[in-house]
């Protein structure tokens, strides 16, 4: 079974130390949301996770084995990243968009290949978008179309950073079940979220962030305490106003 | 690429060739430029076909492929549809080296020195760029770095024009800045060929990172590629390519700017496969426009820069006005 583990991690954002001394673990089959406010050091945790910001000091490890030390080839296939900003740079198809993601397993396309991102297209609704230029997707769309192309890959590890963000609340359950369902199918998933609703809601642990400091980690209520709200975020009340998706027949 | 679209820039390339072979200041018929070409018929129009024309179309396919390619890797690379060679200073660069050259006297001493400036001038620019862009290949750094390079390098020539011994040799700083295939030798391509084909070598490799480049940089790192290395492999691959184009012909504009533009649609907006339609489109254009520029004023050949840049620099307006109105 996999495992992404943090050990005393600290990362440099330019000469900023954004990240100190954070020490975690993100079992297979399990999904961690990081939370805290902006500027909490939660992107550059999950870009370390990526292997995009070499730790300063401390290790990540990745099956015990050093992530740095790790061939780039390898960790593309174990790890795949969706990162905020995401977008395509050319009007591509989503069938071509969501095909990326199988490069790391080869630079031929095989049968093989084009059966994965078809049941991962059909998984996430997609198979009626795939002639459609991503440029050309909603914003939902084009956020599905990504998390297609990241599960195409297949990996171990999935980092998610703010793949709810810009989405309505339904389109954000959308894509929180969709990460929950890779998490059931054995992957290590880790997302960055400022929507604590959601975070309660599908992550089985949430490791709260404040000033690259690690503050909470555990079930979400034992992280998201009226303390911790407070020192953190600087809020009080009760911010887990619960949404449910209801079925499409009853929406206007 | 697709087998039609293949099929379709082949033949366009064949038909194209054989034009090259055929139309000019004596109009040849294709059988007999054929028969030329295999040594039989006529021995004035064997000389006329193989001395002549047959280096000119060659250096014309090698130059446009290479314009080509260089402008689609670069367009994927900075993932901007207005990138070209000439971005990264590589022809005014080469320009300037063959200037200094000819400027210096050492063109006199012997055959290769003007070409040979010109690549050492682009790889010089190269190097330039690269001190100045630093090591991550971040896109904006390159071409400001770009500009900055070209600029000099522009500026420079125009200096040694400015200061040009005698009125030959400031028609033949002219020639470098405005880019003819008129009487070029097989010399011309044997010394070209080479480096075009490692500057090829080194951007192929790079392909598949281009389609990864789609979706930002970030995201190609995670997929498993090397940003700065796939910048040094296409900046050096398009110096060696375009150094060597312009070193033999001088500077030739738009053709890199314009071919991945109009070929893009046909391969569904995918860098990769965009970069061996981009080669075959470029050379098919710079063939046509050869025999454009040869048709045109056959008293007092018109210049295939001067010819590109008259043809490309409205497209290049039609380009800046559609994406205005349709931004991606």
């Amino acid at each position: 079974m996999s495992k992404l583990v943090f050990e005393s991690v600290s990362a440099r954002l330019g000469r900023h130390l954004a990240l100190q001394e954070v020490s975690l673990a993100v079992e297979a089959g399990s999904l961690l949301a990081l939370v805290g406010p902006n500027g909490a050091g939660k992107t550059t945790a999950l870009r370390t996770m990526a292997g995009l910001v070499p730790p300063a000091s401390g290790r990540v490890l990745l099956d015990g084995q050093v992530l740095g030390e790790t061939p780039a080839s390898l960790r593309a296939r174990r790890i795949a990243y969706l990162a905020q900003d995401s977008q395509a740079h050319w009007p591509i198809t989503v069938w071509d968009l969501a095909l990326l993601g199988r490069l790391p397993h080869g630079q031929r396309v095989t049968a093989a290949d084009r059966a994965i991102v078809e049941r991962t297209l059909q998984a996430h609704d997609l198979m009626s978008l795939k002639d459609r230029p991503a440029t050309a997707l909603s914003g939902g769309e084009l956020r599905r179309a990504l998390l297609a192309r990241a599960l195409a890959t297949e990996p171990d590890v999935l980092l998610a950073d703010e793949p709810t963000a810009a989405l309505d609340p339904g389109h954000g359950l959308d894509v929180m079940a969709a990460l929950r369902r890779a998490a059931g199918d054995g992957m290590a998933v880790v997302v960055v979220t400022h929507d604590l609703g959601l975070a309660q809601r599908f992550a089985d642990r949430l490791a709260l962030l404040h000033e690259g400091r690690l503050r909470a980690i555990g079930p979400a209520g034992d992280v998201l305490t009226a303390d911790n709200l407070a020192r953190c975020y600087g809020v009080r009340g009760d911010p887990l106003g619960m949404l449910e998706r209801i079925d499409a027949s009853a929406r206007c | 690429m697709k087998p039609g679209l293949a099929i379709g820039l082949g033949l366009a390339l064949v038909g194209a060739f054989l034009a090259s072979l055929t139309l000019g200041a004596a109009s040849i018929a294709p059988a007999d430029a054929l028969s030329a070409l295999f040594g039989a018929g006529d021995a004035t129009l064997r000389i006329i076909v193989i001395e002549v024309r047959l280096p000119r179309a060659l250096l014309a396919l090698l130059i446009g492929a290479t314009l080509g390619l260089s402008g689609a890797a670069l367009q994927g690379l900075l993932r901007n549809p207005l990138a070209e060679p000439g971005l990264i200073g590589a022809s005014a660069a080469a320009a300037l080296g063959a200037v200094l050259v000819f400027y210096s006297g050492l063109a006199a001493m012997f055959v290769w020195a003007l070409p040979l400036g010109g690549i050492l001038g682009a790889l010089a620019a190269v190097g330039l760029v690269w001190l100045l862009a630093g090591r991550s290949g971040d896109s904006l750094s390159l071409i400001l770095a770009g500009v900055a390079v070209a600029s000099l390098a522009g500026a420079l020539t125009a200096l040694a024009l400015n200061f040009a011994p005698n009125p030959f040799a400031a028609s033949e700083i002219m020639f470098w800045m405005m880019g003819s295939l008129a009487d070029r030798s097989f010399e011309h391509v044997w010394l070209a060929a080479p480096f075009m084909a490692a500057g090829a070598w080194l951007i192929l490799r790079q392909a598949p990172a281009l389609d990864a480049l789609t979706l930002g940089p970030d995201t190609a790192r995670t997929l498993g590629f090397d940003m700065g290395r796939t910048a040094r492999g296409i900046v050096l691959g398009v110096a060696l390519g375009v150094g060597a184009a312009t070193a033999v012909a001088g500077a030739i504009g738009f053709v890199g700017l314009v071919t991945p533009h109009l070929l893009r649609p046909l391969v569904g907006y995918r860098p990769r496969p965009l970069l061996l339609a981009s080669a075959l489109g470029g050379a098919v254009l710079t063939l046509f426009a050869d025999i454009g520029a040869r048709l045109a004023a056959p008293a007092e050949e018109l210049k295939l820069g001067v010819l590109t840049a008259l043809v490309g620099a409205p497209f290049f307006l039609y380009l800046i006005y559609s994406q205005r109105r349709n931004p991606q």
